[in-house]
């Protein structure tokens, strides 16, 4: 993702339009992006600031190109390559070492005469025989713990040009999204995976179902009941590639200016034509969550299996997504729905959730940390310290 | 620039920035300009003005301010004494002081970091070697070799090159009231 002063965006009654790149408008970025992407793949081993000057070279003769697009490109094609970062101090070791052993012949003149003897030349000569390496790479070793001396070490880029420019299309819409107070997105299609990245976005969500069968989500964090907070915008941000991967929604954020108090609407949906391929890293909104799943394995205990997120409730206009639905062999379905730490409010919504869900068998399973008085169905309540044990969830769904 | 002046008089430096998003022109007058403050900067005569003045204090410490980090790595790496800069973890940063407090290090060279907060040991000589107009930076500065401690004399040493902006911004500091009790010689 795009650091906030990379982010360019317009601003058009009341309306955000973050800086996009067509194919009608800028097609000579698409011969562009290609030759950005020659640069790093034939640029292992130069440095990070090689790197950005030679990208900067591509654009010298280009119009229309701000200096802070190029700098956006230069930070996903970043994003995208690892580097050589010196970790283990190995650089600050050298430097210590060389400086020291110069020390004593100092200073070191271009011509030596009687009085101060010490060439450049000779001392640098001998401090190389001495550490065993040849003067050029001692220098090039020097210094190569300072970012912009980083050496490009693997690069794995972008499939094509217009690849790279899509994600650059989806990061300027991702840092409109860093100033986000709330976002809602309303699915009709693809219900089911818009469902699952929003649990993983980790914000607290509030799902409806309109009587037009579509569904209304509204995330927001929790410090937002106090006060619009601009808290979750990077949140948001990570969710919106997930988001454009799905089909059939719309989505509308309300962003806050930084400096004063208007707000701006900025509006999304698959019309616009953004593009990402999200593949389903993680699958687990904590580690938690996480750890529990491994360690049920995929084998059945008892008769039970472990589906993630396989049930989707419906009561009028209420959506309920437990974390995880046990099958047992017999047909008989139990859910588990795992409560951290949150807010009262959440929680009290949680409760009132769980309420109107009744009818299902669903096991909760409950931080110690949180306090929580549940008078309905209590027998189907334990809590946890720090992780999830399995004999705990067995004993509950016997 | 210069054009561009005669025409609209109110045209500035921000202007012409603003312009570089669309005009390949002034986008090169841009790099054009960070260019020749970068060969002003990093001008290799002040290495060799650097070399005799080592000669001359032979055997004092010394601390060379730069301008930028790249001529601080290029001064360290030209005399091999150590830089200290903001990349310097904290047990670098001491190893360097008190190396240069002891007498290990017979000099270094820094860049900001020097100028505020950092407790320096007691050094007489100082050579500035780039650095901004700013009053408060070049106080620092001074500041840093005008210890009280014994009756040395203190020195400080401004390199410049001459007919730039350098030269300027080295007379624009020097009109500080820290510079009041100073006598200055061209050398």
């Amino acid at each position: 993702m795009l650091t906030r002063e990379l982010a360019i965006a317009e601003y058009k009654s009341g309306r955000i339009l973050p800086d996009r790149l067509t194919r009608g408008q800028h097609g000579q970025y698409l011969r562009l992006a290609d030759s950005m992407l020659h640069v790093y793949r034939n640029g292992i081993g130069r440095t990070r600031e090689q790197l950005r000057s030679a990208i900067h070279g591509l654009f010298e003769n280009e119009l229309d190109c701000p200096a802070r697009r190029i700098d956006a490109f230069c930070k996903l094609l970043d994003e995208r390559a690892t580097y050589n970062k010196d970790k283990r101090g190995n650089a600050v070791a050298l430097r210590q070492r060389v400086f020291r052993s110069a020390a004593t012949k100092h200073p070191l003149v271009d011509l030596p005469d009687r009085l101060f003897e010490s060439s450049e030349l000779n001392v640098k000569e001998h401090i190389a025989k001495e550490i065993g390496k040849d003067w050029i790479q001692i220098q090039r070793e020097l210094f190569a713990d300072v970012i912009q001396f980083h050496q490009l070490k693997e690069f794995e880029g972008y499939d094509s040009g217009s690849e790279l420019l899509a994600r650059y299309n989806v990061a300027q819409s991702q840092a409109v999204l860093y100033d986000a107070v709330s976002v809602v997105v309303w699915a009709e299609d693809d219900f089911k995976s818009i469902l699952r990245y929003a649990k993983l976005a980790r914000l607290m969500h509030t799902i409806y179902r309109k009587p037009d069968q579509t569904y209304q989500i509204t995330f927001d964090g929790p410090a937002s009941v106090l006060s619009q907070s601009r808290r979750y915008g990077v949140a948001f941000a990570k969710f919106l590639p997930a988001l454009l991967s799905c089909r059939g929604w719309k989505m509308k954020a309300i962003i806050k200016h930084r400096r004063s108090s208007w707000q701006n609407q900025f509006s999304l949906s698959p019309a616009d034509g953004l593009t990402s391929n999200v593949q389903p890293a993680d699958l687990f909104d904590s580690k938690l969550e996480e750890n529990f799943a491994s360690k049920w394995g995929d084998q059945p205990r008892d008769g039970w299996s472990l589906v993630r997120e396989g049930e989707i409730l419906f009561q009028n206009q209420k959506v309920f997504v437990p974390d995880f639905l046990f099958v047992h062999q017999d047909g008989r379905r139990a859910l588990l729905e795992v409560v951290g730490f949150w807010t009262p409010e959440y929680l009290e919504e949680k409760r009132k959730t769980l309420a109107l869900f009744s009818q299902h068998k669903i096991i909760l399973a409950i931080a110690a940390s949180v306090a929580w008085s549940h008078e309905q169905s209590s027998e189907l309540i334990f809590r946890y310290k720090t992780a999830i044990k399995i004999s705990d969830v067995l004993e509950m769904l016997a | 620039m210069y054009e561009r002046r005669k025409s609209e008089p109110g045209f500035r430096w921000e202007d012409l920035c603003s312009e570089s998003a669309r005009d390949p022109l002034a986008r090169q007058t841009m790099i054009a300009y960070r260019q020749k403050q970068a060969v002003e900067d990093r001008a290799e005569e002040k290495l060799r003005v650097i070399e005799d003045l080592f000669r001359l204090h032979a055997g004092t410490p010394i601390i060379v301010f730069a301008g930028s980090n790249a001529m601080a790595r290029d001064v360290s790496i030209r005399f091999l004494i150590p830089c200290l800069l903001n990349h310097c973890g904290k047990k670098e940063r001491l190893d360097i002081l008190d190396g240069l407090a002891d007498g290990t290090y017979p000099a270094i060279v820094a860049n900001q970091v020097l100028d505020e907060g950092v407790d320096v040991p007691a050094v007489k000589v100082a050579i500035v070697i780039g650095g901004s107009s700013s009053t408060r930076q070049a106080k620092q500065r001074l500041g840093r070799i005008l210890r009280k401690s014994g009756n040395a004399r203190a020195m400080l040493y401004e390199v410049v090159c001459q007919d730039t902006g350098e030269a300027m911004r080295s007379r624009q500091r020097r009109k500080s009231d820290a510079y009041a009790g100073t006598r200055h010689r061209r050398v």
